[in-house]
């Protein structure tokens, strides 16, 4: 039996059934991407590593509770997703953001929920860090707001949909559109003199 | 696309910008007349297209190499017992059905002894036991009675039991209770999955 020929739903369905191989060709699929995007979000290879292991135990592990209406990757990057953002939430329990609440989609609401108590300037290793995974264009995606970074990696890179986007992000569609909008013109506007 | 219709020189919306910069299906006639049009528009598609090729060509960075291993070997997939049952009997049929004929063998003689042994009932150590033993027996021996009493197996057992005796029917009693233990022990074993060849993740 050739798993590479098999769909993601065939291999899911063969996952359900304990088959071990099916569970290894679906990590050979998605390990790079789930890692990508954890790896962007957290801008820590080790930390990014233990997260992108978590996300897939979860959610082989808990195979029972997915919904073969969805997308199986869509699910797994809800679960990678949702596992970066607990783990940065705890991590910034004691910290306020500057750019005001994550859940403040327009300016008005940002600049209400803001409130300016430390630096977002990149410590050196993490600035180290953005070397590391590539150009110009890699810092740029670093500066961005945790959720805009998000969703413009899911847009760009894994060529997802917005309503995917919103289902993984867990957001409305109008929050994502404006999030990736927001996104495009900030990175439009750092990396000018390269798109030119 | 009413709008549009009603007043052509709108600029494009982002969502039509984004439909002419990435080359997504639905790019309506006007639209496009429009950003023929529009250097203004024209230089946003252009920019977001620039924008979309320099994103969707960054590498996607690799975990290490035991990644995959790693996630394995913390991953435990449990299948309903039905869908292992069909599984291990389609891949170890044979020995299954050996083990199977063994254990089915094994019963229906113990069963047929039993039922020819009325005075075992009696006996003060091992009499609750084989009470419960012979009321499961009976039970197997009903299904499977007409069929040996018609070829009159059962009345060569019961015969036989007799001729060997009290002493002969308990160490008899005893190799088929081994011979059955061991069948279905047979049987657990080859129920396990395959172990998991790692090598495939490569």
């Amino acid at each position: 039996m050739d798993y590479r020929e098999k769909s993601d739903p065939e291999l899911v369905e063969l996952c359900k059934r304990a088959d071990e191989r099916s569970a290894v060709e679906l990590l050979r699929r998605f390990e790079r991407p789930v890692f990508s995007l954890i790896y962007r979000m957290v801008r820590d290879r080790e930390l990014a590593e233990d997260l992108a292991q978590e996300a897939f135990v979860r959610a082989f592990n808990n195979l029972g509770r997915y919904d073969p209406s969805y997308k199986f990757s869509s699910w797994l990057f809800k679960v990678a997703y949702n596992l970066t953002i607990d783990h940065l939430r705890k991590k910034r329990l004691d910290t306020v953001s500057i750019h005001g609440s994550p859940s403040a989609v327009t300016a008005e609401l940002q600049a209400a929920t803001a409130i300016t108590v430390e630096s977002t300037e990149e410590r050196p290793d993490d600035a180290l860090q953005s070397r590391e995974i590539g150009s110009e264009i890699e810092i740029a995606i670093g500066e961005l707001r945790q959720e805009y970074r998000s969703a413009i990696i899911l847009r760009h890179m894994e060529g997802r949909s917005y309503e995917e986007i919103a289902e993984i992000m867990d957001v409305p569609l109008g929050t994502v559109k404006t999030y990736i909008h927001r996104a495009r013109k900030e990175l439009q506007g750092q990396l000018q003199h390269l798109l030119e | 696309m009413r709008d549009r219709a009603a007043n052509p020189r709108r600029h494009l919306t982002p969502d039509e910008v984004e439909t002419f910069a990435l080359g997504l299906p639905a790019r309506p006639r006007a639209a496009r007349a429009h950003l023929g049009e529009c250097a203004e528009c024209h230089r946003e598609v252009e920019s977001l297209r620039a924008l979309d090729e320099a994103l969707s060509g960054l590498a996607h960075p690799a975990p290490s190499p035991r990644f995959a291993e790693q996630v394995m070997a913390r991953v435990s997939l449990r299948a309903p017992w039905y869908a292992r049952a069909w599984t291990v009997t389609r891949e170890r049929w044979v020995p299954l059905a050996a083990a199977s004929l063994a254990l089915a063998a094994t019963t229906s003689l113990m069963a047929l002894w039993l039922t020819s042994q009325p005075e075992l009932s009696l006996m003060s150590l091992s009499g609750l036991v084989v009470q419960q033993i012979r009321d499961f027996s009976l039970q197997v021996v009903m299904a499977i009675g007409s069929l040996l009493w018609s070829s009159s197996a059962l009345r060569s057992v019961i015969e036989a039991s007799e001729r060997i005796g009290m002493e002969g029917a308990i160490l008899l009693l005893s190799a088929l209770s081994l011979v059955t233990i061991s069948a279905a022990g047979a049987m657990m074993r080859l129920m396990q999955p395959a172990p998991l060849r790692l090598r495939h993740a490569a």
